[in-house]
């Protein structure tokens, strides 16, 4: 049997640690929009660390799956799914802006 | 007291409501809790005396202290994850008291 309780709470801390991470990100790129590069580094560190916690929590829950192969679904666990691909995809793209950022200051100053 | 939960989607932070609900009972404490997502939020303007947002929307702080005009933080990373109730409730009261000192 799943222990449904068990499973809500490994979910709840996916949505935590993701949810962190993804305002980590958000953090970083207004501080790179400060360029305040140096804090927003250091945002980006601390949100890849949450993150990686999301991921090792949701590692977690996936070989409870294969080792007892039953199927874990919950509203709750989608919820926590979406948190960590959204903040995936919002790393990749907020990486990139800020990277174009870095580039347009190089510009204005003719480097 | 009132207390607001704030977060994405309005989905974790009603689990960690009705923690919190289950808490207020178990000490005898009178206080009344609503969780809602981000959004629409000039609606609570003024239903509320405190307010307790997700880890999701950190970022996301100023603007809501701006909109509700009311003590805003963000829930501690372990209270949430944990979803205690009994510590984000502590942690709400605290945060009226100190704002009614400051």
């Amino acid at each position: 049997m799943v222990d449904v309780e068990k499973m809500a709470a490994i979910a709840m801390q996916i949505v935590t640690y993701a949810g962190t991470a993804k305002s980590c990100y958000i953090l970083a790129l207004e501080a790179a929009k400060k360029r305040d590069y140096e804090k927003s580094e250091s945002h980006l560190k601390t949100g890849d660390e949450s993150f990686l916690l999301a991921h090792s929590f949701h590692l977690e829950l996936l070989k409870e799956e294969a080792a007892t192969k039953e199927p874990q679904v919950s509203l709750l666990l989608m919820h926590a799914e979406d948190q960590l691909m959204n903040t995936e995809t919002l790393k990749f793209v907020i990486l990139e802006f800020i990277e174009m950022l870095k580039d347009k200051e190089n510009a204005n100053h003719g480097i | 007291m009132k207390i607001l939960l704030i977060c994405n989607g309005g989905m974790s932070s009603s689990m960690l409501m009705s923690k919190m609900k289950d808490a207020a009972v178990r000490n005898g404490k009178e206080v009344m809790i609503e969780a809602v997502p981000n959004t629409g939020l000039e609606d609570q303007a003024g239903r509320f005396d405190v307010c307790l947002v997700g880890p999701q929307i950190i970022y996301a702080i100023e603007s809501i202290r701006q909109t509700l005009g009311i003590p805003v933080a963000s829930v501690e990373t372990r209270t949430y994850a944990m979803a205690d109730g009994e510590r984000a409730l502590e942690q709400a009261e605290k945060l009226l008291a100190e704002n009614n000192h400051g």
